[in-house]
């Protein structure tokens, strides 16, 4: 359950960074504005006005110098424009700063394609002021969308020497080297961080991180059960932390644990605690998610993996679409939007989706692949030799991917006009997949042979698929189901069933 | 001419304890007046001179018994004379600038920390030009002072945001040069442009940021600090004359920085003891008034 990484706008609004409860109040200034009021009322002129001003918006007294304000916004050019814009917020006309930090979050989170803009906007900030530690993240997240992993570090390593306690960048920076395939790196950087000891999203991303690694527990699991125990946190403040910790549960075989804290979990969820207990909930049942829980804002994967689960295959998409406009780095999203779109026979949709996973991450062979697949299925054999040849063959080690591979070249070569070795290629495949005892790849092979079968008939093919089509056993899962009624259309569109 | 600032005992009759609140004003009254003479003694020609101190009885009882300090008269603070409804007199500012960043240097170069340089304790005079004045909230390194205990003896709406978070450095010279620091580039900001260096952060700062809200650390605070000053010094850019644009922006970003540790020029950052050191700016601002007394800023 490693933690989310969004702008630094779209954390704030998610209510990743509220507070933990203070132990030290704010000041209570009791200074009063009288003198300055009558100053300002004795002099009539600007600078005695936005003094008086400047002194009520710091002291919360806005009421007292609303006409002093009033006044300056009204003197219009007379009046300079940082003076006049100092009135507006405090008469509640602007605001500045939630309008331009929502401008610079939309578009951090625009499509990988549009990226680029969000670069060079942050660069620039950068250059006139470098100690900003949330234009670091954000550009660097913004490089990661782009695949520029080296400098995506550089920008993450400047944010964290910036703010080596602040949750936003820690968090942040664990979610980057996950990405980086660096998970040790992550847990080094949140444990040299003392905040992590007594903050429980900090808590949570380490003990995510070090289930990541594997090898044992992470050492802060006492700590966060000891806090969790503690309960001096609300729920909205520790739901991360339970969804961790009742993963740790899951993995060591502890259902009765693992449910507890999911529940906890869920009480007052972020959405990443939500596709968490998606996940658990797959793995162990009845964690106790309800409908509520998906309506979350952005809980566009505990919603994809659910509409996945029910086998509502374009629901799955459009969520998987969002999914990946909110991690645009990542190339979850786009794998499991891929594969949905493979399964509708929505190349175009999924060869999109690959391709946009492919620019954060562009030697990954399971986006290649599905690449590969929707290409090929839009006859565009050029291009699918081309991505494939990218794809190494894995070793006799890997069944299951020598499996994928094996079945995506015999889509070629059918769509290339090699019926035999195409047929010879899915053949191996369905043997590697039973010997691996994966029964859904096997199926999910042996379909996929059929319809190339149907596409480019001879005299065998009757036979050849009858035969095929008698080895399925009654599908359970719902993505042989969905291919499977597919096929059996295109059987008797050919006449054959 | 003179200015008289009086201390008011009589405030101490309505309090639950007027013995302490009694004790505690004369302590303040003795330190200031103190303060004041050894500032007099070496000669500080930027802050403003007490000429006399005494005690006059306006009722009977010693809660009528009226203690004073005697200022030279000014002829009044900086906001009398900025003038931000016309063209920005830069030459004027920049010279006012320059004579209030001596004063700051010349009191730290006696250990005392002002506190509370704010427009209205920015006084000008017709021949001399400005002066720093009131040290109702200084400290001097190595005295005991009454203001010692408080957290900020100052106006804490022209603080630094250290102060407002509640997360000072522990070291007395950071925590109290560097307030005056930052007081110093919210003078520069003011003069410029209307606008102090802490309301233009506010202006900046999500609600639930703002001093009087956030609950939280000063960890995960400070990143969202750092950004709305981005924004300032933006702000500020766009406002100042372009002959001076780049220099006082600099100075700002050096001396508003919202992160105490890092506060100051980065030059003297990097050389021990003098890490707060203000000659730089003196220096700067000097040169800045004199080219634009020369007409040489265009």
């Amino acid at each position: 359950m490693v933690p989310r990484w969004r702008s630094a706008f779209n954390t704030l609004e998610a209510g990743d960074l509220a507070p933990l409860a203070g132990d030290i109040p704010p000041i209570v200034d009791s200074a009063l504005l009288q003198e300055k009021l009558n100053e300002w009322k004795a002099t009539r002129t600007v600078p005695f006005a936005s003094d008086l001003v400047g002194a009520g918006m710091m002291s919360g007294q806005l009421g007292e110098v609303r006409e002093a304000a009033e006044w300056l916004v009204g003197l219009e050019e007379q009046a300079p424009l940082t003076v006049r814009r100092l009135a507006s917020q405090a008469l509640g006309r602007t605001r500045a700063n939630a309008e331009s930090r929502r401008i610079t979050g939309e578009l951090i989170a625009q499509q990988v394609t549009k990226v680029n803009p969000a670069v060079h906007k942050l660069r620039s900030v950068l250059q006139r002021y470098p100690r900003n530690p949330l234009a670091w993240v954000d550009l660097a997240r913004s490089y990661a969308s782009l695949g520029l992993l080296d400098q995506a570090d550089r920008a993450i390593r400047a944010a964290i020497t910036l703010a080596p306690n602040s949750r936003f960048a820690l968090r942040s920076a664990a979610r980057f080297f996950v990405h980086r395939r660096d998970p040790e790196r992550a847990r080094h950087i949140l444990r040299a961080s003392p905040a992590t000891s007594h903050d429980p999203w900090l808590l949570a991303a380490e003990i995510a991180v070090s289930t990541v690694i594997g090898g044992g527990t992470s050492k802060f699991v006492p700590t966060g059960a000891r806090l969790m125990k503690v309960g001096r946190f609300p729920a909205s403040q520790t739901s991360e932390l339970a969804g961790a910790l009742g993963t740790v549960e899951i993995l060591s075989g502890s259902r009765k644990d693992a449910k507890r804290l999911f529940e906890c979990a869920l009480i007052d969820p972020t959405e990443n605690a939500v596709a968490q207990a998606e996940w658990a909930n797959q793995k162990i049942g009845q964690v106790g998610i309800q409908e509520r829980h998906f309506q979350l804002p952005r809980s566009f994967e505990a919603r994809a993996r659910r509409q996945y689960a029910e086998g509502n295959w374009q629901q799955a998409l459009e969520e998987a679409l969002g999914w990946l406009e909110d991690e645009p780095f990542s190339s979850n999203p786009a794998i499991f939007g891929s594969f949905v779109a493979s399964i509708i026979g929505d190349a175009e949709s999924g060869a999109d989706l690959a391709v946009r996973g492919l620019d954060a991450n562009p030697n990954n062979p399971i986006l290649l692949n599905n690449l590969v697949v929707a290409l090929a299925n839009q006859s565009m054999i050029r291009e699918a030799r081309e991505f494939f040849s990218r794809i190494g063959r894995p070793g006799a080690e890997d069944p299951d991917d020598l499996a994928v591979w094996s079945a995506t070249l015999g889509l070629i070569e059918f769509r290339d006009g090699h019926k035999e070795a195409g047929r010879a290629l899915y053949q191996a495949s369905r043997t590697m997949s039973r010997t691996a005892g994966n029964q859904l790849k096997h199926d999910m092979a042996t379909l996929y042979l059929v319809r190339e079968e149907l596409r480019s008939p001879g005299a065998d093919t009757p036979e050849l698929v009858q035969n095929l089509m008698k080895e399925l056993q009654t599908p359970t899962n719902p993505i042989v189901r969905t291919l499977l009624t597919s096929v059996a259309m295109e059987i008797r569109g050919k006449g054959l069933g | 001419m003179a200015f008289l600032k009086a201390m008011d005992f009589s405030r101490a009759a309505g309090t639950p304890d007027p013995a302490t609140v009694l004790k505690a004003m004369l302590d303040s009254y003795v330190y200031e007046r103190d303060l004041l003479s050894r500032c007099g003694e070496r000669r500080l020609s930027r802050v403003v001179k007490a000429v006399g101190h005494g005690a006059a009885a306006v009722e009977p009882g010693v809660d009528g018994l009226v203690q004073y300090l005697i200022f030279e008269l000014a002829d009044g603070d900086v906001r009398t004379y900025m003038n931000l409804q016309a063209d920005l007199d830069l030459a004027w500012s920049l010279r006012t600038l320059h004579e209030v960043a001596i004063g700051v240097r010349q009191l730290h170069w006696h250990g005392v920390a002002h506190l509370d340089l704010k427009p209205s304790n920015v006084f000008t005079f017709a021949e001399e030009g400005s002066k720093v004045g009131d040290l109702g909230s200084a400290l001097e390194m190595g005295t005991i002072s009454p203001n010692e205990a408080k957290e900020h003896p100052g106006d804490y709406r022209y603080a630094p945001p250290e102060i407002l978070y509640r997360h000072q450095p522990p070291d007395w010279s950071r925590r109290r040069f560097g307030c005056d620091l930052y007081l110093l580039g919210s003078m520069i900001t003011f003069l410029m442009t209307g606008v102090s260096a802490a309301a233009a952060l506010q202006g900046y700062l999500d609600p639930r940021h703002r001093w009087g809200t956030w609950r939280g650390s000063w960890d995960d605070v400070l990143p969202f600090l750092q950004e709305a000053f981005g924004k300032v010094l933006d702000d500020f850019s766009a406002a100042v004359h372009p002959a001076a644009r780049n220099e006082l922006r600099e100075m700002v970003a050096y001396l508003c920085e919202p992160d105490p540790t890092k506060r100051g020029h980065p030059k003297n950052l990097s050389m021990k003891g003098n890490e707060l050191g203000t000659e730089r700016f003196v220096s700067g601002l000097n040169l800045l008034a004199s080219r634009a007394e020369a007409g040489a800023l265009k």
